[in-house]
């Protein structure tokens, strides 16, 4: 699904005082691709992913999406599991909440979930799960529902170092397969740059996109490997470099 | 880690025991007055005197009725207003400065009103445990409720879930050890709520055998009164507990 973002300003207004936290954020997102946004903390990048799931409203600007109701997923820092559902009731929840949980769809998230190497754990409960193996189950969640677009906020950064490259490959492998068109949000430039068809530099807080990058790294190669290219280093500096300007 | 699982219960009783043999002592010796303290054994000679005559078995009975019905009133009432707080953010908002004044009122100060209310009869004590115990239940539950964990609220919301789904599907289930939890202050505050009515209006029951007992000085049917109170509420509570740790283990 495409996804136009036109002109995004969003002011808190409280009692005392108004509170912009996103001044003017403008960019496109094609079918099947990839956006990783990164920014300082606290500079609105979870506030815009709220907005484009429509858990926000913008003070400013639109947001134009293929589909008249797009099917959004959203994939958050924590795995988000309920621990009194097993791992394949977990992954049908999205399903089940908007009353798709069909006989064909549960077959769709148990093959998934063999695929993803959860295959042993189909009726386990989540506390019997690695971080990883409970990030790649809030995937499987995320979709199961066949989303139109796929919002990441963070998703890796619960994980260990190892297990945040490994984990953040497999993710990308399965989104590129599925073509699923995904905004990931993330402190880390590496990560932003291996998984990003495009990466979206934000200024601090009020927010306006400062720089918008195609890294065009080969997607065949390994994450270690993307991250030993010159290419990537290149970028990384440039990156680097625009989130400490001031 | 075994042997201190066992080892606690026996010094436990090992102090039960030498509770009672001192008191015992002390009775027989003189030393405490039997009129006043009564003494181990003829709080035993009472229990089986009581038993014998049939009354305590009647009185245990009662106070039992009284308490389940009572329970399961205030736990019913408690959960069902906790949702409706939880559904109503005004109302809840609303409700908050009554609950927290009901909570700090001593409840044996309506006992009066209550008589008037419902009769002198067994309707007053239950409205008397109802009021004692689900005023907490209702703050303990609701707190629960919106206490769920706001990301995997967030998470239902994408995924479009409408308030029931979130209600039935999210934050009951994940305050099920909550309400457990409060069950377990529930049934103590319960037993509390039924001795104080059986204390103002009871004919029957392990409240009015006390009150009886101190109304003609015979304080070993006092002590007896007090003691099987005390079996009562030990047992009520480790039934809720095995009823806490089979849901919870659910």
């Amino acid at each position: 699904m495409n996804v136009i973002l036109n002109n995004i300003k969003k002011i808190y207004n409280n009692q005392n005082d108004n509170f912009e936290a996103i001044k003017n954020i403008s960019f496109n997102l094609l079918d099947g691709e990839i956006i990783s946004i990164v920014g300082k903390s606290g500079c609105g990048k979870s506030t815009l992913l709220n907005i484009i799931s429509g858990l926000d409203k913008q003070t400013r600007g639109e947001i134009i999406f293929d589909n008249k109701n797009p099917k959004i997923s959203y994939m958050f820092q924590t795995d988000a599991l309920l621990p009194y559902r097993n791992v394949l009731d977990n992954a049908c929840l999205g399903l089940e909440l908007m009353n798709n949980k069909t006989n064909d769809n549960i077959d769709k998230v148990k093959n998934m979930l063999k695929e993803y190497g959860l295959k042993d754990f189909i009726y386990s409960k989540p506390n019997k799960l690695s971080g990883g193996m409970k990030q790649r189950v809030a995937l499987v969640r995320s979709l199961a529902i066949n989303p139109d677009l796929l919002l990441l906020d963070e998703p890796f950064s619960a994980l260990d170092y190892y297990n945040r490259i490994k984990v953040s490959e497999d993710v990308f492998k399965i989104l590129k397969n599925n073509k699923v068109s995904t905004i990931l949000i993330t402190h880390d430039i590496a990560e932003a740059i291996t998984m990003g068809d495009k990466v979206v530099v934000l200024s601090s807080s009020p927010s306006i996109v400062k720089n918008i990058y195609k890294p065009n790294l080969d997607d065949n190669l390994s994450f270690i490997d993307k991250r030993n290219s010159q290419k990537f280093n290149d970028l990384y500096k440039q990156i680097w470099r625009d989130l400490n300007e001031k | 880690m075994k042997n201190k699982k066992i080892l606690i219960p026996i010094i436990d009783l090992l102090i039960v025991a030498i509770f009672l043999i001192i008191w015992e002592v002390l009775s027989q010796a003189k030393i405490i007055n039997t009129f006043i303290f009564s003494s181990p054994i003829r709080i035993y000679k009472t229990l089986i005197d009581l038993l014998l005559n049939g009354n305590l078995l009647m009185h245990i009975f009662v106070t039992l009725k009284e308490v389940i019905i009572s329970f399961a009133l205030g736990t019913f009432l408690a959960f069902i207003i906790s949702i409706l707080l939880y559904s109503n953010k005004l109302l809840a908002k609303i409700i908050d400065p009554f609950l927290t004044m009901l909570n700090s009122l001593p409840k044996v100060a309506l006992g009066p009103i209550i008589i008037i209310w419902a009769g002198a009869n067994t309707n007053s004590i239950i409205l008397m445990a109802i009021l004692t115990n689900v005023i907490i239940s209702i703050i303990t539950i609701y707190h629960g409720f919106i206490n769920t964990d706001k990301l995997k609220i967030k998470l239902f919301k994408v995924f479009k879930a409408s308030k029931s789904q979130i209600l039935y599907k999210l934050v009951i289930p994940s305050n099920i050890s909550t309400i457990v939890n409060s069950l377990k202050i529930n049934i103590s505050l319960t037993l509390i709520g039924v001795i104080m009515g059986e204390l103002l209006v009871s004919k029957k029951g392990i409240g009015y055998l006390i009150l009886y007992g101190s109304q003609v000085f015979n304080l070993d049917i006092v002590m007896a009164g007090l003691f099987v109170l005390i079996i009562i509420s030990f047992i009520l509570y480790k039934l809720v507990l095995l009823l806490n740790k089979k849901i919870v283990s659910n």
